[in-house]
């Protein structure tokens, strides 16, 4: 048992400022190839941010959202987390360059956590282990990717599906029974080629062919130093580990199915979403979908949703929610949370 | 799920008349056999056969028949 239980108090986002809309595509790819690509993902419209924005902006902007609308002093928090797979620079990692622009103290620890679909949960999990532990009082949970920037234009197996978004969540102590009640992870790296930026690291150097345009069987144009996605063997892990994945966060956390008032699933695409909750058997009431018109976000689909799912009034006091993420890497997690009948008082001091 | 069965279902998931499929019907002859149809048929094949398909089998298929026996063969 941990000594000290963690929950999340508040969430916000900001999303890209663009919308790269449907009949743009349209006229890129063909109606033909759009009607195919719309049935098989059930995203309409995305939300791109403009070419000079990174991730640590849109962060950075869901965070002044935070201050904004919820009453937390920042000096009180002392542990960020930043997730991003998209970072401003190789070095320094972003999550200090975003403690310094927050005017964060400096008494606060502060990194990244790069896992892409995955990455929030995982960060929740360090934020709540930390304070579990004793080793941090507040923290402040980010994610911030610009993924639409490291995808090529003529790429229409990944260009229709991704949007760029950030996030900050706002994590501090709960009592007993409250916030986080489990959490369950996984990792399959013999799948990491299915989704990832091959060439621009350190394995394959940034060359002049690396930056060489191919075009695949299927039209799709890419270079080494784009993403690349193989859709279908993404499409398998995601239907063999999610089911799994939710039926061991339920033993983890001594739940049953009933007792779960909402299950929120990373939001890849409508398409898959809509066979995981069919295949399932959840109720249409319980579950929450928002990515038709702003796109698979990446790391930041699970703070969007959870944000939204809170706008819509499914996250009462009390409410038991899962959340079930999974993506590059291969990489997968999920939390069980009974969400905080209300924050510790000093949390939200009267600003 | 039997031949017949499945040829239905996987003539409806490919949008082809199920008379003109047969299991030597070649995948190649199919307009709709992309990467979309791949994932229809990844749904198809794990909800009708409860069994999630590795995607290289269905690269590897050659026929219709090809995919169902690949189908039969992860499950037993």
């Amino acid at each position: 048992m941990p000594l000290m239980g963690s929950g999340v108090v508040a969430v916000e986002y900001a999303l890209g400022s663009q919308t790269l809309t449907y009949e743009e595509l349209e006229q890129r790819f063909g109606v033909d190839v759009m009607k195919k690509v719309y049935s098989g993902s059930g995203i309409r419209n995305r939300r791109v941010a403009a070419p000079d924005v990174c991730g640590s902006d849109l962060a950075f902007e869901a965070a002044n959202r935070l201050f904004s609308n919820h009453p937390v002093d920042r000096a009180s928090i002392d542990l960020l987390i930043h997730c991003t797979q998209s970072p401003d620079y190789f070095l320094p990692t972003t999550a200090c360059i975003l403690q310094d622009r927050l005017g964060l103290k400096k008494e606060c620890a502060a990194f990244d956590i790069n896992l892409g679909c995955s990455q929030y949960v995982y960060a929740l999990s360090v934020a709540h282990s930390m304070i579990a532990a004793g080793l941090a009082t507040r923290a402040l949970v980010l994610t911030g990717d610009t993924m639409s920037h490291t995808i090529h234009p003529r790429d229409r197996s990944l260009a229709p599906l991704l949007g760029d978004a950030g996030s900050a969540t706002l994590v501090d102590q709960a009592g007993e029974g409250q916030g986080f009640l489990a959490f369950e992870f996984g990792t399959d790296g013999s799948g990491h080629r299915y989704l990832m930026v091959p060439a621009g690291g350190f394995r394959n150097r940034s060359c002049e062919e690396t930056r060489r345009e191919e075009t695949d069987k299927e039209g799709n144009t890419r270079t080494q130093e784009n993403l690349f996605m193989n859709g279908a063997a993404i499409f398998h892990f995601a239907i063999s580990v999610v089911p799994k994945t939710v039926d061991r966060i339920l033993v983890k956390s001594g739940l049953k199915i009933e007792e779960v008032d909402l299950v929120l699933f990373h939001q890849a695409n409508r398409y898959m979403l809509d066979y995981l909750v069919k295949k399932l058997r959840i109720p249409a009431g319980k579950t929450h979908f928002f990515v038709e018109d702003v796109g698979n976000t990446s790391g930041s689909t699970m703070p969007l949703l959870l944000a939204d799912a809170i706008r819509a009034g499914k996250v009462r006091p009390g409410a038991v929610i899962l959340m079930v993420v999974f993506g590059v890497g291969l990489s997968w997690a999920a939390a069980a949370i009974r969400w905080l009948d209300q924050p510790r008082r000093e949390a939200l001091p009267a600003s | 799920m039997t031949d017949e069965e499945f040829l239905s279902l996987f003539a409806e998931t490919v949008g082809a008349e199920p008379k003109s499929l047969t299991l030597d019907t070649e995948l190649s002859s199919l307009e709709a056999w992309d990467s979309v149809a791949y994932l229809s048929t990844m749904t198809l094949i794990d909800e009708k056969m409860g069994v999630a398909i590795d995607p290289e089998l269905l690269v590897e298929s050659r026929t219709v028949g090809d995919i169902l026996s690949a189908a039969r063969a992860q499950i037993s």
